[in-house]
């Protein structure tokens, strides 16, 4: 016997039968393990990354310009690894925002020496030279990099005066997300 | 008592010193394993409850967007991963499932986004659907006749899947999102468009494309082909 079924039920149905040819969990301990931070992970690769980061200085000059693409914002001292090598390639804030313990960014490489869709972005605080915070930004239709993320409480509080217009109190490593998980 | 007391003193056994920790964990509410995970040091026996608790459905999503087993899973653990790199920011008090698939969804479009950018074409197809009168097609899926999944034998089932599989990834990644937030997820066309950053008509014209181009993909099917008649 035959009744109809719309799409709906056909996606769902769809759907169970997935559930029950699901493999088995991964183990949470595996997972932790892969959660680790790299900087965790490989300790002599994060110092080396951070000496270089901290030798980059950006002149006056370069901070006061424009944008090739008209924007503005100060420029951040920028590090993009990559499993095979690193770049120096600054990166203009254009859009920060912090409210309720939430940290909303918007930023542009400048030059863009490669299009990445993504990139895992490691804040590197300028003083110390240490990983403060790892969030993931995407690519957007315009040539931006997004990203949003939940800020500890500390952070929050320190970073919800700044603007835009301000010297970052932290640096930047990018990981492009297709180098990692 | 607050969500972190309750955690604490269910860990510490007093709240029931006759129940051991491990098997205890798998009735904890979300809330507390959540709180749990979101401590240093996480608590990995709530962790391993909490991913057994949702693993099935997480992966069965992923498997329905990437139409692949080993994709899916990649893309399930990589939600996991993603959710514990951040695991202080939790928040026990939402619903976790909706979180994670939302995390592992997320993932997916950051992908094919990534993919459209390389090929112009699918663009220009979905923008000449911008354009067209939006009308309000979603209710044609109503109409489209599929027979009753329940009642096939295990091959047929099979052949069913396999013919879903092939339908969903003929169509364009994005009208396949549109497709699953809408009928899988249950996102409205309004929600949809405020992620796309189009009109609700027009998320509503690539639903009612993305359904009339199922309709025909499962009618050039084996096993619709043989027994049924796509209306």
């Amino acid at each position: 016997m035959r009744r109809e079924l719309d799409i709906e039920q056909l996606l769902r149905w769809r759907l169970e039968r997935a559930e029950s040819d699901a493999p088995p969990p991964p183990a949470g301990i595996h997972l932790l393990e892969g959660a680790r931070p790299w900087w965790d992970l490989w300790p002599e690769r994060f110092a080396a990354r951070a000496r270089r980061l901290g030798a980059i200085q950006i002149s006056y000059g370069y901070a006061m310009a424009p944008l090739q693409h008209g924007h503005s914002g100060h420029p951040v001292p920028t590090l993009i690894s990559r499993d095979d090598d690193e770049l120096e390639a600054p990166v203009r804030v254009l859009y920060l925002n912090v409210r309720e313990g939430k940290l909303r960014l918007r930023f542009q490489l400048d030059p863009i020496p490669r299009v990445e869709h993504g990139f895992e972005v490691t804040f590197i605080s300028e003083e110390a030279l240490q990983p403060i915070l790892s969030a993931y930004a995407t690519l957007s239709v315009d040539g931006e990099y997004r990203l949003d993320a939940e800020l500890p409480e500390d952070l929050a509080a320190n970073w919800e005066s700044l603007k835009v217009t301000d010297r970052m109190p932290f640096r930047f490593i990018l990981r492009p997300t297709s180098d990692n998980t | 008592m607050d969500i972190e007391s309750q955690t604490a003193l269910t860990d510490s056994g007093l709240a029931d010193p006759d129940v051991r920790r491990e098997d205890s964990r798998a009735s904890w509410p979300d809330a507390w394993l959540v709180n749990a995970v979101r401590r240093e040091p996480p608590d990995a026996v709530s962790l391993d409850a909490l991913v057994t608790r949702y693993w099935k459905s997480l992966y069965a999503h992923c498997q329905i967007l990437t139409l692949d087993r080993e994709a899916a899973s990649d893309l399930a653990q990589e939600a996991w991963l993603r959710v514990l790199r951040a695991r202080s920011s939790l928040q026990p008090d939402k619903n976790f499932r909706a979180y994670i698939v939302t995390v592992a969804t997320n993932l997916w479009r950051d992908r094919n986004r990534a993919n459209r950018r390389a090929g112009a074409m699918a663009d220009s197809r979905l923008a000449s659907l911008d354009a067209a009168d939006p009308g309000y097609g979603e209710s044609m899926a109503l109409v489209d006749v599929v027979p009753d999944a329940s009642t096939l034998s295990m091959d047929d089932q099979v052949l069913l899947k396999m013919d879903i599989d092939t339908a969903l990834q003929r169509l364009d990644p994005q009208l396949r999102d549109v497709l699953v937030s809408r009928f899988v997820a249950g996102e409205s066309a309004a929600e949809i468009g405020q992620r796309y950053d189009r009109t609700e008509q027009t998320i509503s014209s690539w639903i009612r494309e993305a359904v009339r181009e199922m309709r025909i993909h499962l009618g050039e099917s084996r096993y619709f082909d043989a027994r049924t008649t796509i209306k």
